[in-house]
């Protein structure tokens, strides 16, 4: 590497999702910023509790706590999340007498629940012509399965077609 | 500056609006309240465009839905029917039609009561904030309902008023 050209990045702005809440936050981290230390600042901003963990978005394992956080960012967009030990025992529910179970890790999109709840229970349709609601609340596609839990580790989801209001 | 527009600049700021414009879902062009003027990605299709412009009314912002129609730039005019986007059977796509100033959508301050007492969760509530309706309307864009449209490169233009103050909202 040149080291004439190396560029160092001193703070690095990181998005972050927190189990049980909606929205997103962010927050500047150093260059040798520790998930740990990561977390104790989440804390501070969030005021979440308890045994945490650090995932990127969609990823199966989290990150462990020595690790350098910037070391292991996606080079794609993609928000971490925060969240309690374990993984989300995740019910879909289709057409009223139909059903899937799996778990899912807490950093898993929206998007990609629906695309495997599709998979499951409608495979000759398109992903993109459904939604996932809760509690009768369509969730966004690019919000976080541990959002929508409300810190709890089972969740029952209701997959149905996105609605086109007609005149 | 008073409170709708300092509520929308702030939303506009926030982590979670910039989320829908890293993943190239939306991005705000620029606002000069109480216009805002954004443009929703489009999924792809044979010949169709990269997305359209969306202008939001959001005077009374968040206790009052926006009111909203999609936007030709260059001529600074509500968008012709025949460059809105269509379903598979080439007619305009029923949220986007030219029923009135608006969008044909409960989420619209507008049209809303055309629905009374339905689609609860699709109307705007003084709790959402503008992700919520860029949400929608690119959730619309985003099914196989939506087949393309021909959209010329000039209706993509931003207009003279939103450019002056594009380097305040950027900021």
């Amino acid at each position: 590497m040149n080291e004439h050209i190396e560029i160092v990045a001193e703070r690095l702005a990181v998005v972050f999702a927190v189990e049980g809440q909606p929205g997103h936050h962010d927050v500047d981290v150093g260059s040798g910023t520790t998930v740990k230390e990561f977390i104790d600042i989440v804390v501070s901003k969030t005021g979440i509790e308890g045994l945490l963990e650090v995932y990127v978005e969609d990823a199966e394992e989290p990150l462990h706590h020595d690790l350098v956080l910037i070391e292991h960012l996606s080079i794609e967009f993609a928000p971490l999340h925060v969240a309690k030990l374990g993984k989300i025992e995740t019910t879909v529910r289709y057409q009223g007498s139909r059903h899937v179970e799996r778990e899912f890790r807490p950093a898993a999109t929206i998007d990609k629940v629906t695309k495997w709840a599709v998979k499951q229970l409608a495979p000759t349709e398109d992903p993109s012509d459904f939604q996932l609601k809760h509690d009768g609340k369509v969730l966004p596609p690019d919000s976080h399965l541990g959002q929508a839990a409300h810190g709890q580790k089972a969740i029952v989801l209701d997959l149905v077609f996105k609605v086109k209001p007609q005149g | 500056m008073k409170p709708d527009e300092n509520a929308l600049l702030r939303d506009l700021a926030s982590p979670t609006f910039k989320v829908g414009e890293r993943r190239g879902r939306w991005a705000v062009l620029g606002v000069k309240f109480p216009l805002a003027m954004f443009f929703v990605a489009a999924p792809v299709r044979l010949g169709g465009p990269t997305g359209f412009l969306l202008r939001s009314d959001c005077s009374g912002y968040p206790a009052t839905a926006p009111n909203s129609q999609l936007w030709h730039g260059r001529n600074n005019q509500p968008l012709p029917d025949e460059h809105r986007p269509k379903n598979k059977q080439g007619a305009t796509m029923v949220a986007f039609a030219m029923w009135g100033a608006c969008l044909y959508h409960p989420i619209d301050r507008l049209a809303r009561d055309h629905w009374p007492g339905q689609h609860q969760d699709l109307c705007w509530t003084a709790d959402k904030t503008i992700v919520f309706l860029l949400e929608t309307v690119h959730g619309i864009l985003d099914s196989t309902d939506y087949a393309g449209a021909r959209l010329p490169a000039e209706a993509l233009e931003l207009p003279p008023e939103f450019v002056a103050r594009h380097a305040v909202t950027a900021a």
